[in-house]
């Protein structure tokens, strides 16, 4: 096994690292923001090395929801919605617009549905437990636990349904029968070893902020569940910075990586949304898509070499190449392969010096389409920025909704002429008009030149630059919105969000006719309320684009509000799929999408998966269900 | 300044209509008033105000043209300026322009002109104009009527304007588009002239297809088709055409739009504008060219009644729940200009296409009129009051028990034909006795002087018919265009009866039976040889036979007694004979084409073969069993046709030029099969031409 520890690395190299934290840390006194990454995390009070979860995960983290225990939408003595804690940027504000958009969308602070208090043990499944494999473990002397709230913790990720039983105080049939904690690639190969002797099923977990149903227990299965929590092995093994190569334990929390990197002057680049609380392990084995893959890639084009534990034994390349010519190439069998196979421990990923400067920006254009367009030339001349998402109308003044109070009288009434400068000078109609953010990354100097481009273009198809601020605060929205989904489940509102990649011709319909037939589903399904159906362009590719989209309801009234909800998405993927868009971009297929493999790619072809999962593990030892029957 | 139409106090008559005319007339200047009055149409939620400019300029921008424009300069080797060009010249004939104040101009004629011709009025079914105003704004519409007159868009578009609702872009032939100042007027209203053959100009399809395209999906417009492709001259429904519905279905097909509505609409006339114009075109007298001073010469129709008519909105098929079955990610692996329907999807499309003119016909409104002429076409020699009124009613009864809708007023039935009678005056004369009963009503064979105005034009072609000849039939053929109308809803039981007459059987006591089963041979070849004249959709022979089955069953002239077995009742014979003689000037005129065709084998000019059969059983006048209506083109069109279809003749093309061949066993044997079912066979100067009936055979 490679040496875990980053002080074998020479005197030189060390020096060289502290040259380039240091000119890192002098550019910081520029107006450019230098923080690295995350957008509104805060990393310079915690020291790298720290491994931001904990064993016991409920100490720091929501159990019925997400992220932070801390930090959460609250309406405050005021009336008004303010955020609290201090980990975000948005952290101790008051967010004045908020609480009149929440109402528009039937939201009344009377109607609440609390979530019960605590998890309450006592309703929690006895465990089916495999007594042989259990002795064997010990024997081993991995760690294990029975406890029900650690089995609890590991029994979901963060899919509506999933939240909304844990909520009532209820759980699925089945949940998992005993949770293991591996520290090593070797602790796995024996984990694996001793449940395919007993017959115990496994279900590895990272993060387990999974949005497909993939960690969940499949309901009818008898054996002994043993779910394998990963984040203990979350060391960096070594760097190469030579080669410009990390190898790192596949239990590793994002943001725990970036940190680590980023005192060594370097990045992965590698940020989605979830990065805070999601593993690497769980981005492998997802397909996994970063924010800013425009520079970095995506997953796939980040994984240099990865180890994977099979029942059949262990699945890695003897050589860490940029590229091979060797038939089929057995890392993409690896990537996206959501646990069926075998359980990822280490990874080698590509990694970049952590970039000079970063600056954000915004575009608005009068209408979606012309957005569309200008972000289809953005990509055909290959100018695109580190990241850059285009809004729709309606999700462009949800983002205005979490705008924070003006800090001075001066701050509102520059805003107030603002709006009036776009919308009375500039005519853009503010039922139409939409933003597109922008994330700079790189030298002062191409990030100048990129910018220059990025705006001409903009400004062919009627865009407008709108501002640093409007930027900001659209990434500032993926990171929050999943703490406001929270929020609105105390409202009675049940809301998602999902994903679909598609060719340029096709997105801007695919857009429309996806938004209309969630609201005609939503008509069909009962919903009283006003339905929140957005979305937004979040990556560009030469030939096509990734959508987003937000969809929400307050569901009082509905008898069966997860099956009215699950209706409505099903018909939105439908749509999605009719109108020429994948199955997902990056969110996987899990138990929850499985039903449309069949639709999107032929018998033959699921037949190849299928026969790979038998040849590697013929007793499906890792039973979670996913990707196909 | 106000909307004039309001659906609170608009009055209702019994089937839910209003009557347009009547409600402006409620008005002083109704016409001006309608032509001043605040319009506001619902928009489409997605709509993108534009210019209609602004869409032949993205159409000339669009992946689809620039595709085609290359692919043409490519392999023509031809500057792509040039094509681009051409593709410009195309569009500026195509599109449509818009000027509201030309439409209230427009719409100010129009009424004026309604008032004095219309004087029954104008009915809309009003509930369905209400839910049509709340699909407009979800989804694109497209309106989809029937076409039996220039009046039909006019009328539409009219319609629409009264009561709010977006004026159509309306799909109009090319012919228009010759008549100056009309045409801008058209144009202006909405109008885009589209040719009517594309054969195989890919250029103007793929422009056309891209322009209707642009239109649909950005719902600048509801559009307008006439799925029968161009207007009946016959009183009959027109078998649809295929293509345009495929232009229409595809943007929701390739998912370019949430939904498609197609609206189908139903305009009855009691009386047609067009009436002797068709007919004499029937007769092989050239359609006059639309020009504006025909326009003016055509305001002597000013003076007369036409009666009433009825635009009925048929309920809205969404393709999107019609096509649900349909996987449309079949279409996500190729670009989407280029045009590709799966088998599947072609078949969904004629089903479409039936299922949209099958609504058109369901919601006619026929006039009693109809029903008189159907009895009168029966004697050709006239007939007296009395039996008249006696046939009228009892044809009545057989209608209404098989739910055919009639514009029945509350009258009695003799005030009813007398009020015909007089409107009709042009077409039937009544010797006037003191008895009413006893007078005698026969087909005049007066020519009015307006008909000297497309007579004179005519005889200049020695095969065509006389004028005399034309003269004498053209009454003939006015009339049964009138009762064709009803043919619609007779065909099959009609064609069931026809059947019959070989496969019964009595028994002992006299009761006569028959199988179902024993039937199907026969009707299917007669289903085969009329589908030009009369709608069935393909491959639902088995729906037909039950169909003609049950309408007979419901006339109490058959019954079913066991699985598949009927029982013929004693007093089946009136409507029995009815239906035949109704449909039996069909058979005799296919059977006569046959006996040309066999008697003159050899090979004929695919355009001027229909000339000569008319001729030549215009020559046959005196012969018993052939009639006037046997002379009309379209009747002998639809015949050549159908014996192409059955291999009696066959086609091929020598050069430029079809030719149309005899295939002389085949359609021996036809002939033969046809024979059967006509019961007094018309005896030809030459005998040996018809062959010996000869039973075992068949």
């Amino acid at each position: 096994m490679a040496s875990s520890e980053m002080s074998e690395k020479s005197d030189s190299a060390n020096s060289l690292r502290l040259q380039t934290i240091s000119n890192h840390l002098k550019r910081g006194s520029d107006h450019l923001v230098c923080s690295p990454c995350v957008s509104d995390l805060d990393h310079g009070t915690i020291k790298p090395g720290t491994r931001s979860i904990p064993r016991r995960r409920e100490n720091l983290l929501k159990w019925d929801g997400w992220g932070y225990k801390d930090s959460q939408f609250k309406i405050n003595e005021k009336g008004s919605v303010t955020f609290t804690g201090s980990r975000y940027k948005l952290s101790g504000l008051v967010m004045p617009h908020l609480r009149p958009w929440m109402e528009e969308m039937g939201l009344n602070i009377d109607e609440m549905a609390k979530s019960e208090p605590k998890i309450n043990t006592e309703n929690v499944p006895k465990p089916t437990l495999n007594e042989d494999f259990i002795d064997e473990l010990n024997k081993i002397e991995m760690e294990i636990s029975t406890d029900p709230v650690d089995r609890v913790m590991r029994s979901h990720g963060h899919t509506l349904e999933e939240l909304f039983l844990l909520r009532k105080g209820e759980f699925n049939n089945r949940i998992p029968d005993v949770v293991v904690f591996p520290r090593c690639h070797d602790d796995v190969e024996k984990l694996v070893a001793a449940a395919v002797r007993y017959n115990v099923c496994l279900i590895p977990i990272g993060g387990g902020t999974t949005v497909t149903l993939a960690v969940a227990c499949p309901d009818n299965e008898a054996r002994c569940i043993a779910v394998v929590d990963m984040t203990q092995m979350n060391k960096i093994l070594w760097v190469d910075e030579k080669n410009l190569l990390a190898k790192i334990e596949a239990g590793i929390i994002g943001q725990d990586l970036e940190r680590d990197l980023a005192a060594m002057g370097l990045c992965t680049g590698h940020e989605p949304d979830s990065m805070e609380f999601s593993s690497l392990g769980g981005w492998v084995a997802t397909r996994a898509s970063g924010m800013k893959k425009n520079v970095y890639g995506n997953i796939e084009d980040l994984l240099v070499h990865v180890r994977m534990v099979t029942p059949r034994g262990v699945l890695e390349k003897n050589c860490m190449v940029p590229r091979m010519s060797a038939g089929p190439e057995l890392h993409q069998f690896i990537i996206g392969s959501e646990g069926t196979l075998g359980i990822v421990t280490e990874v080698t990923l590509r990694v970049r010096p952590l970039p000079e400067c970063q600056r954000y920006g915004s575009v608005i254009f009068p209408s979606f389409e012309d957005g569309v367009h200008c972000l289809r030339e953005i990509a055909l001349k290959r100018c695109a920025p580190a990241s850059i998402r285009l809004m729709d109308n309606d999700q462009f003044r949800f983002g205005q909704a979490l705008k924070p109070e003006a800090e001075s009288i001066f701050t509102s009434f520059m805003d107030g002429i603002k709006k009036f400068y776009v919308t009375k000078m500039k005519g853009y109609d503010p039922h139409r008009m939409c933003v597109a953010t922008l994330l700079f990354e790189g030298d002062p100097e191409v990030v100048a030149q990129q910018e220059k481009t990025v705006y001409e273009i903009a400004a062919k198809y009627k865009g407008m630059a709108a501002g640093e601020d409007n930027g900001q605060r659209g990434y500032m929205l993926t990171f929050v919105i999943a703490y406001l989904r929270d929020c609105g489940m105390d409202y009675e509102v049940v809301s998602e969000s999902f994903e679909t990649s598609v060719p340029w011709d096709r997105v801007s319909d695919l857009c429309r006719n996806v938004k209309d037939r969630i609201r005609h589903e939503c008509e069909a399904q009962g919903v009283r309320y006003p339905v929140l159906s957005t979305c937004r362009v979040t990556q560009t590719y030469d030939a096509g684009a990734c959508v987003y989209f937000y969809l929400g309801f307050k569901y009082r009234g509905l008898a069966d509000p997860v099956a009215s909800y699950l209706a409505v998405e099903n018909a939105a993927r439908d749509e999605i799929l009719e109108s020429g868009g994948s199955i997902s971009h990056h969110h996987g297929i899990g138990k929850l999408r499985k039903q449309f493999m069949s639709r999107t790619t032929t018998p033959a072809a699921l037949g190849v998966v299928k026969s790979v999962k038998e040849y590697l593990d013929p007793r499906n030892i890792f039973g979670s269900g996913n990707l196909i029957e | 300044m106000d909307l004039l139409y309001n659906p609170e106090k608009s009055s209702l008559n019994e089937d839910g209509c209003i009557n347009m005319l009547e409600e402006l007339q409620k008005h002083y200047f109704g016409a001006f008033k309608l032509a001043t009055k605040t319009y506001s149409p619902p928009d489409y939620i997605h709509r993108i105000k534009r210019h209609p400019s602004d869409i032949w300029k993205r159409v000339m921008k669009s992946d689809r043209i620039q595709w085609m424009v290359q692919r043409i300069a490519r392999e023509e080797c031809a500057p792509v300026e040039s094509i681009m060009k051409e593709v410009e010249k195309i569009l500026k004939k195509l599109a449509f322009t818009d000027h509201l104040s030309l439409v209230r101009l427009l719409g100010f004629c129009l009424v004026k002109v309604q008032f004095a011709i219309y004087q029954n009025g104008v009915f809309i079914n009003t509930s369905a104009v209400e839910k049509l105003r709340a699909m407009l704004k979800r989804h694109p519409v497209i309106f989809m009527p029937s076409h039996r007159s220039y009046m039909d868009f006019l009328m539409l578009s009219l319609v629409c304007f009264y009561f709010n609702l977006p004026l159509p872009a309306i799909a109009a032939g090319m012919d228009f588009q010759k008549m100056a100042v009309v045409s801008g007027m058209l144009r202006a209203s909405g109008a885009f002239f589209m040719r009517r053959s594309f054969g195989s100009d890919r250029l103007y399809w793929a422009v056309f297809t891209e322009y209707v395209h642009e239109i649909i999906i950005n719902g600048d417009r509801p559009m307008e088709f006439f799925i029968e492709g161009t207007r009946s001259r016959t009183g009959k429904s027109l078998n649809p055409k295929f293509g345009l519905l495929s232009v229409i279905a595809e943007p929701y097909l390739k998912a370019q739009t949430y939904d498609v509505l197609i609206v189908p609409v139903s305009i009855s006339y009691e009386r047609l504008l067009e009436e002797e114009l068709y007919a004499y075109e029937m007769l092989g007298v050239p359609k006059p060219k639309e020009s504006t001073s025909g326009l003016f010469k055509a305001s002597s129709i000013l003076g007369n009644n036409y009666g009433s008519v009825h635009m009925h909105f048929g309920d809205a098929i969404s393709l999107r729940k019609y096509f649900g079955h349909l996987n449309r990610s079949v279409h996500a692996t190729y670009p989407r200009y280029m045009l590709h329907l799966s088998e599947k999807e072609q078949n969904c499309m004629k089903e479409l296409a039936y299922k949209i003119v099958r609504e058109q016909q369901k919601n006619m409104i026929c006039s009693p009129w109809t029903v008189i002429a159907s009895v009168l076409c029966l004697y050709p020699d006239g007939i007296s009051m009395h039996d008249l009124v006696q046939n009228v009613l009892w044809f009545k009864g057989v209608l209404d028990l098989m739910k055919v809708k009639i514009s029945w007023s509350s009258d009695g039935i003799d005030e009813i034909i007398q009020k015909c009678l007089h409107q009709y005056r042009h077409i039937v004369e009544s010797s006037i006795c003191n008895d009413i009963d006893s007078s005698w009503i026969n087909i005049s064979s007066k020519v009015s002087e307006r008909k000297s105005l497309y007579t004179e034009t005519a005889y200049n072609s020695r095969k065509a018919l006389t004028p005399r000849l034309r003269d004498e039939a053209v009454n003939y053929i006015i009339l049964s265009s009138y009762r064709n109308q009803l043919l619609n809803y007779l065909v099959r039981p009609a064609l069931v009866v026809f059947s019959l007459d070989h496969h019964l059987v009595s028994d002992s006591s006299n009761v006569v039976t028959f199988f179902m089963s024993s039937l199907v041979k026969d009707f299917e070849f007669l289903v085969h040889l009329l589908c030009k004249d009369f709608i069935f959709e393909p491959g639902k022979m088995s729906h037909d036979l039950e169909t003609g089955l049950s309408d007979l069953t419901v006339n109490g002239s058959i019954a079913s007694t066991a699985d598949e077995v009927f029982v013929v009742r004693k007093h089946a014979g009136r409507l029995h004979s009815f239906l035949k003689s109704c449909f039996s000037p069909f058979l005799i005129a296919y059977w006569m084409a046959c006996q040309f065709f066999l008697k003159n084998k050899g090979s004929y000019k695919m355009t001027t073969v229909i000339v000569q059969i008319q001729k030549w059983i215009g020559d046959h006048q005196k012969v018993s069993g052939i009639t006037y209506e046997m002379l009309s083109i379209n009747l002998l069109s639809n015949t050549v046709h159908s014996l192409i279809d059955m291999k009696g003749l066959t086609t091929h093309k020598l050069g430029k030029t079809k030719m149309v061949e005899v295939s002389s066993t085949t359609l021996q044997d036809i002939s033969c099969k046809l024979a059967k079912f006509i019961p007094d066979l018309p005896e030809l100067l030459t005998p040996k031409m018809q062959p010996p009936f000869d039973s075992s055979k068949l």
